[in-house]
């Protein structure tokens, strides 16, 4: 007995260390893990940043970033460089060689600089044409470095997970973990609506741990290697599948708890008493299991797991007793700006900067604003800056103003002497926002006093400042909107998430599998990270919702969805299919739809998603997301994770399809991408701030012509009436 | 009609049940109206229903009363729903001072919408009543009381006056003139200063009325001023019925004759108002010469409202050519005085009572305009504080008495004299943006395009449609923008204290002996200069700012309209002088001249108390200096033999324009008096001389060019008036000089 518990123990740790001495080796497209572009570095001096994100749980043995560049052909080989800095240590320097104007960087990024978090990688260049009497921004001084073609490569160990549930908001779903997060969830084969919804809370709560990052859901019966998992059941059926590996969940009510992933592995060195199957656990991954005996201990613990934001608590058990969120309010999502309130930047997640220098990188403001504002023309959005520049500046400084990348405004830095400028305001229309997500952008065109040529160009007083005190302040502005607009859906997941929680909306799935399944949680968690909420309030079904009043989102193979929901639809699927093609190019481009009734197959693997008014509620919508096979739903539901798809998807007809594409093969190895096909084809219909509109008011402002007809019909009646009184006055009168 | 056969479908409906259907179907297109509808539908809506105003306006569809109320319809729906953008879009708060400014102006906008809106409902259907004389035996015919007020005007006005009051055609045992001598009382006789004048005065009047066997009244002291003065002569006079004429109104002789059946027909009748009539040019028509061409600013009011209030049983008494029956009026303690517009004041009173009024559209009398600037100014003054005292003081939306659409008229009327305010707003809002940045309008091109322009060419055509005939194109903004800045002051001092403002009569009857720069005219012209002075404002603004682009445009547009109004008016402050005492009257029809032996057929075209002028066949040899006579016939079959001397002969064409001068005027004054004012068919002829509005662009262009004679004009005079001030100072400043080196 003792020698086969040693054996057991010897061969346990060898596995382990197997495990752990598995290094990860990654090459990863650089745009997959951060926002990068090409990027023209000008003057004689500038500079470009990009963020690194290092997740907690690696331990980074090697990496190494890639990337091309062109630089000017006139610049002076012997005073021009690049040089590569991580976290403000150089690590390499390039001469820029004008009769090689075409490089190629790879700079070891040394382990120890790497910190888990986001590490600023610099790229400065200083750029000369002349070795005196030269002009500090000559159009001959650039290097544009190709960051959207770069590359990482690395080399990584995962750390073992710590048995805390803390590890839940920093080490296991982080936004930092690159290219995507992959989690495994597990429950029952068939399944309660409740436990659904109640699958979907957890998703999105996972979801938005993961907050930007993309991450793909997968379900299933049985716990999945590789990939950290989520258990969910009742007390007994959590206990049978821990049982499965020795283990066992003590506690009793809602409660969580973590494991190390465990794992069954086949007994090849097996005497005749040894068991087949060995039982040992992977430290790398972990098994969450979330238990409650009843449908509301259930959701109980899966919401305790869902606002796991802080790294707290740090036992392996939780029970929990009472859970309360805090008041909702309609469009109070993620990075949403409500109107008529004055937000200081600090609130937008920006610190104070300070320009320096040449051609300093701009800054960027990110926020959102509801989908469906209205936005009038009329109105403006107020800015309101608090800045400070240096002295000496030339006359022709500014600082530049852009909105979504147009420039919208400028502040004239024209004091010789230099200011600090509190309060400066500046209008910006509110037509130049979008609904959903914009991008103010701020930047400094800093030109030093004296520049004449063979002077001394002294450029250390380049300073301006933008404060974090500088508000952004959004008129009152009424919620209307037309619909269909997919391009909504993947902005903050309007209409679905005009509640942030999802509360008036339902998920149906026509298909029960747990392929459907999967799809579905990997909607449920874009939804999520698109608005920054975690989704409580919306409901899962796999019965058909006849007469559901709310917001509607489908997922099923067509054979499966009912035919009914096509009649509203711009694509109408049944046995003859009637398919809008678009003729020719217009400004309208429904003037432009021939319609072909026809006796056609969808394709496999083709992903269609349709938007359109709900069959069941006047401005109310439903989406459907289909394909004529499961598998073709799963693509989509992955597919429709990539930024260029969710940026290509506008209108209320989509088609997905997969191509190969040769150019992304040869530089990043994958050559699968999407061909994305999008059209509005369909009825129009309005909705406003509740979701809905008086019925009146929907007919009269979806037609004109029914407009028009009410308005001269209302007139004449009224003209007549009127006409009718006056001449029985006009009688006693005269 | 089909629109009759519906009408007449309806017509089965009880009154109830047809107000209940009003009710809903107007509820309905209010709730049409407040719809929200996306941007380029409104700009369908707005400019579709504009061009269903324009297209039933060629087709004359809107001669019909129907189709009069369905463009009174679509104009109003036009017009809330740009109001109701205007609230919900554009009254935007950014800063306090912004949004005063910005109320400000949303207030000039509701004044103007609601005149505008009130004013087509009342104007909706006007009344023009059968314009026929009384038919009843002379002993049925009420007795009548002639008052004839005066204060500090020429004895010479009153004499005309009173002279055709004595000519009217009424039975003479029924009939008392009686001038009402307020400049000659016991108070003003005795005055240190005043009281020579006043004496010389009274005793010229006195003179008057004994020749003319008419009564002369005065008072111890000028107390209520003119409502004073005609509530003393009630005290002492006994007749049924009371003609008040202001002293320069000179009454036809069919003037009882064609009012008092009215009172006859109704016991409940208290005022029977007609016309006032004008003999010369106000300042305005003077200075852009539409005297004879265009029809007169009084006009649209006597033409156009007093008949649509009478509709609403509103028409009111207008201080003079007005019957009223005396014993109503003592009931309400005669003409009321808290006000100074006691006409409109006492007619609200006696409407309160549920008395009535008949507005007769026949000018009986004949009255003078202001002659300079600076009088119709204080004339305007004087009805804009009143009738804003109405308003404050007498609000008739809370009369109890009133019916509501008297309300309504009555509101409407001085709701209207707010526009002093209004237009200088509007005059100075956009000079405001493009100078200052304050922004007062917070709307873009689009929405303008859409909701503001629609409204303003409803606005346009609807008062097109329902003043046309009565007032052309544009001249409501000159007259309103020559006034604006002029009245606000008149307009705040009113709104600060509504019992302040005084009695101040219009000086009537004076003689300009020169061209002079009217001394009202600084302040219009730094307006202007302001105004001129943003435009380069415009220009850097629109470079500096490309997110101002919009309400550059805007602000622009408005700020070239508002010049182009301000370039025309110009010219009205460069008085012209007036050499006539007795301004010559219009007058057609033919004129019999003696010349040798041969008697000319020829036609009359004015005439006075002192002369006449007429055309002549080219063959007629007359002469400068000829003495000769000439037979003219009035409307009622009268013949008047003149004898005249020449004063003016100039062939033009197969004519010849002859101006005479009457032999010995003053031998045949009464005579002269029956032929110039006693026919009131003259006056309506003149009225109704067929003159057709011409289209908008040709006045626009025609005041363009009135406008650079008004600009020349101007100019020669302010460099006259700052040489003029150059010299003054200078002199001054020798003499000083000079008296300084004296005591040296």
């Amino acid at each position: 007995m003792r020698f086969k518990s040693l054996k057991a123990l010897i061969l346990l740790l060898l596995s382990g260390l197997s495990v752990n001495a598995l290094a990860i080796k990654q090459v990863i497209p650089l745009k997959d893990i951060t926002k990068v572009e090409a990027v023209q570095l000008k003057c004689i001096a500038s500079e470009y940043e990009i963020m690194l994100p290092i997740p907690e749980r690696w331990e980074v043995k090697k990496a190494t970033l890639e990337f091309g560049y062109y630089n000017s052909a006139a610049l002076l080989k012997r005073t021009s460089q690049m040089v590569l800095g991580l976290n403000g240590v150089p690590l390499s320097q390039i001469k820029l060689d004008p009769l090689a104007p075409e490089g190629f960087a790879e700079v070891d990024l040394p382990p120890l600089l790497l910190e888990s978090d986001y590490n600023s990688f610099r790229i400065a260049v200083s750029q000369h044409y002349a070795t005196e009497c030269e002009l500090p921004c000559m159009p001959e001084l650039w290097t544009k470095v190709m960051m959207n073609e770069a590359k990482l490569k690395v080399e990584y160990e995962l750390k073992p997970v710590p048995l805390k549930l803390s590890a839940v908001s920093n080490f296991l779903f982080d936004p930092k973990s690159f290219p995507a997060g992959n989690v495994h969830l597990v429950g029952p084969n068939k399944m309660q609506d409740d436990f659904l919804t109640v699958l979907g809370m957890t998703t999105s709560g996972i979801a938005l741990r993961y907050d930007y990052r993309k991450t793909f859901f997968t379900y299933g019966q049985t716990l999945q290697q590789g990939k950290d998992n989520v258990l969910l059941g009742s007390h007994a059926e959590v206990n049978r599948m821990l049982a499965q590996y020795d283990l066992k969940m003590e506690s009793t009510g809602p409660s969580i708890k973590i494991f190390h992933l465990p794992y069954r592995y086949k007994n090849t060195a097996r005497t005749k008493d040894d068991p087949e199957w060995l039982i040992t656990s992977d430290p790398r991954f972990a098994l969450l299991v979330i238990a409650g005996d009843t449908p509301q201990d259930l959701k109980l613990a899966a919401e305790t797991v869902d606002i796991m934001s802080i790294p707290f608590p740090h036992s392996q058990t939780l029970s929990v007793r009472e859970f309360h969120m805090p008041e909702i309010a309609l469009y109070s999502g993620k990075q949403i700006l409500l109107t008529d309130k004055e937000y200081p930047f600090r609130k937008l997640q920006y610190s104070t900067r300070t320009f320096r220098g040449f051609n300093a990188a701009p800054t960027h403001i990110n926020f959102r604003v509801p989908s469906d504002f209205m936005v009038k023309p009329n109105e403006y959005v107020e800015l309101s800056l608090d800045i400070a520049y240096g002295a000496a500046l030339r006359n022709d400084s500014a600082l530049n103003v852009l909105l979504n990348e147009h420039h919208v405004g400028a502040i004239h830095l024209d004091d010789p002497s230099g200011a600090i400028i509190t309060g400066y305001k500046l209008r910006l229309p509110t037509h130049l926002f979008r609904g959903g997500l914009n991008q103010l952008s701020f930047d400094a065109t800093l030109t030093p006093f004296v520049t004449e040529n063979c002077s001394y160009v002294q450029s250390e007083n380049l300073f301006l400042t933008i404060f974090d005190s500088s508000t952004i302040l959004f008129p009152e502005m009424p919620h209307r909107v037309e619909m269909p607009n997919l391009g909504l859906f993947f902005v903050n997941g309007f209409p679905y998430t005009r509640w942030p929680d999802g509360y008036e909306s339902m998920l149906y799935l026509a298909n029960h599998s747990n392929s459907a399944i999967s799809s579905t949680l990997n909607l449920i968690g874009l939804l999520t990270q698109k608005n920054g909420y975690p989704l409580f309030g919306m409901e899962l079904t796999t019965k058909e919702p006849t007469n559901y009043q709310g917001e509607l989102i489908v997922v099923g193979t067509l054979d499966k969805i009912p035919q009914d929901y096509f009649l509203k639809a711009p694509l109408k699927i049944g046995k003859e299919h009637q398919v809008p093609y678009p003729v020719f190019e217009s400004w309208d481009q429904k003037q432009a739809l021939a319609f072909s009734r026809q006796v056609s197959e969808v394709g496999d693997e083709q992903g269609i998603i349709l938007q359109m008014a709900s069959p069941y509620k006047e401005g109310r919508t439903m989406t459907v997301y289909t394909s004529k096979e499961e598998e073709g739903i799963a693509n989509l539901s992955k597919a429709v994770l990539e930024p260029s798809v969710q940026t290509a998807i506008t209108g209320d007809l989509v088609f997905v399809d997969y191509v190969y594409n040769e150019y992304n093969h040869k530089l990043f190895g994958d050559g699968l991408d999407y061909q994305v096909v999008a059209l509005s084809a369909g009825d129009t219909y309005v909705t406003g701030k509740a979701g809905h509109i008086s019925k009146p008011d929907y007919y009269l402002s979806k037609d004109q012509r029914v407009y028009w007809a009410a308005l001269i019909g209302g007139l004449v009646i009224l003209s007549l009436l009127i006409y009718l009184i006056l001449r029985r006055r006009h009688k006693n009168r005269s | 009609m089909i629109s009759q056969k519906i009408a007449n479908g309806f017509a089965i409906l009880g009154e109830g049940s047809l107000k209940l259907t009003f009710l809903v179907f107007g509820l309905f297109v209010l709730y049409l109206s407040q719809l929200r509808i996306p941007l380029d539908q409104q700009f369908m809506l707005g400019w579709g229903l504009v061009g269903v105003l324009f297209l039933m306006r060629l087709t004359n569809a809107s001669q019909s009363y129907f189709g009069r109320v369905f463009l009174v319809l679509i104009a109003s729906f036009i017009s809330i729903r740009y109001f109701v953008w205007r609230v919900e879009d554009t009254l935007i708060y950014i800063d306090p001072l912004e949004f005063f400014l910005l109320s400000v102006l949303f207030l000039a906008e509701v004044d103007v919408f609601l005149v505008h809106f009130v004013g087509m409902f009342t104007n909706i259907w006007p009344l023009h009543r059968k314009d026929e004389l009384v038919d009843v035996p002379d002993d049925k015919l009420p007795t009548v009381d002639i008052f004839i007020p005066t204060y500090t005007e020429p004895a010479e006005v009153v004499r005309i006056t009173a002279t055709a009051c004595t000519q009217i055609d009424y039975p003479n045992h029924k009939l008392n003139i009686h001038i009402l001598d307020d400049g000659g009382t016991e108070q003003r006789r005795n005055h240190p200063t005043l009281g020579a004048v006043s004496r010389h005065r009274a005793r010229q009047l006195k003179k008057i009325a004994e020749e003319l066997g008419i009564s002369y009244i005065t008072r111890e002291q000028n107390i209520h001023a003119k409502a004073g003065n005609i509530n003393h002569a009630m005290k002492t006079t006994y007749g049924e019925l009371i003609l008040i004429l202001d002293c320069d109104h000179v009454p036809t002789t069919d003037i009882l004759r064609r009012t008092v059946g009215w009172f006859l027909k109704d016991p409940k009748l208290y005022l029977v108002q007609t016309p006032h009539f004008f003999i010369n040019p106000d300042p305005v028509e003077k200075t852009i010469g539409s005297f004879h061409s265009a029809p007169s600013e009084g006009e649209m009011f006597y033409r156009g409202n007093q008949p649509a209030n009478d509709f609403w049983n509103s028409a009111f008494f207008c201080g003079s050519a007005g019957i009223l029956r005396r014993s109503h009026l003592e009931e309400v303690d005669g003409i009321s005085g808290d006000t100074i517009t006691e006409d409109a004041e006492t007619s609200i009173k006696l409407h309160a009572k549920g008395y009535n009024s008949v507005y007769v559209s026949r000018p009986m009398v004949c009255g003078l305009s202001a002659e300079t600037f600076s009088d119709f100014i204080i004339q305007r003054s004087r009805w804009c504080q009143g009738m804003l005292q109405i308003g404050l003081l007498k609000n008739p939306m809370l009369n109890k008495g009133l019916k509501f659409y008297q309300k309504l008229c009555y509101s409407s009327s001085y709701l209207y004299w707010f526009f002093g305010f209004a237009r200088f707003i509007f005059f100075v809002a956009p000079t405001l943006f493009l100078l200052t940045g304050i922004q007062l309008y917070h709307a873009s091109l689009e929405q303008v395009t859409a909701y503001a322009l629609p409204h303003l060419f409803a606005s346009f055509l609807m008062m097109s449609m329902l003043f046309g005939k009565y007032r052309w194109p544009l001249f409501s903004e000159l007259y309103e923008t020559v006034q604006s800045i002029f009245l606000l002051p008149a307009t705040i001092g009113v709104i600060q204290n509504p019992k302040a403002p005084s009695f101040v009569v219009t000086p009537k009857g004076a003689t300009l002996t020169k061209d002079f720069l009217s001394p009202l005219a600084p302040p219009f012209y730094i307006m202007i200069l302001i105004m001129l002075s943003s435009l380069p404002a415009a220009y850097f603004k629109w470079q500096d700012n490309p997110q101002l682009h919009d309400g550059i445009i805007i602000c622009t547009s408005w700020l070239l309209i508002n010049l182009c109004i301000a370039y025309v008016s110009l010219g009205i402050f460069w008085e012209k002088h007036q050499v006539r005492h007795f301004h010559r009257a219009w007058a057609s029809g033919p004129i019999k001249v003696q010349v040798g032996d041969i008697t000319w057929n020829g036609s009359l075209t004015d005439f006075s108390l002192t002369g006449l002028g007429f055309h002549l066949p080219a063959q007629a040899k007359v002469n400068k200096g000829d003495v000769l006579q000439a037979k003219v016939k009035n409307s009622q079959g009268e013949y008047f033999l003149l004898p005249f001397h020449v004063v003016r002969a100039s062939p033009q064409g197969e004519e010849i324009i002859v101006g005479g001068e009457f032999e010995d005027p003053e031998a045949h004054y009464s005579e002269l008096v029956h032929l110039v004012y006693g026919d009131s068919q003259r006056w309506l002829d003149f009225w109704n001389r067929g003159a057709k509005p011409p289209s908008l662009l040709r006045v626009f262009f025609d005041l363009l060019k009135l406008g650079m004679k008004g600009a020349k004009q101007t100019t020669k005079g302010m460099v006259v008036f700052f040489a003029h001030k150059t010299y003054l100072f200078f002199k001054h400043l020798w003499h000083l000089v000079q008296r300084r080196h004296h005591e040296i």
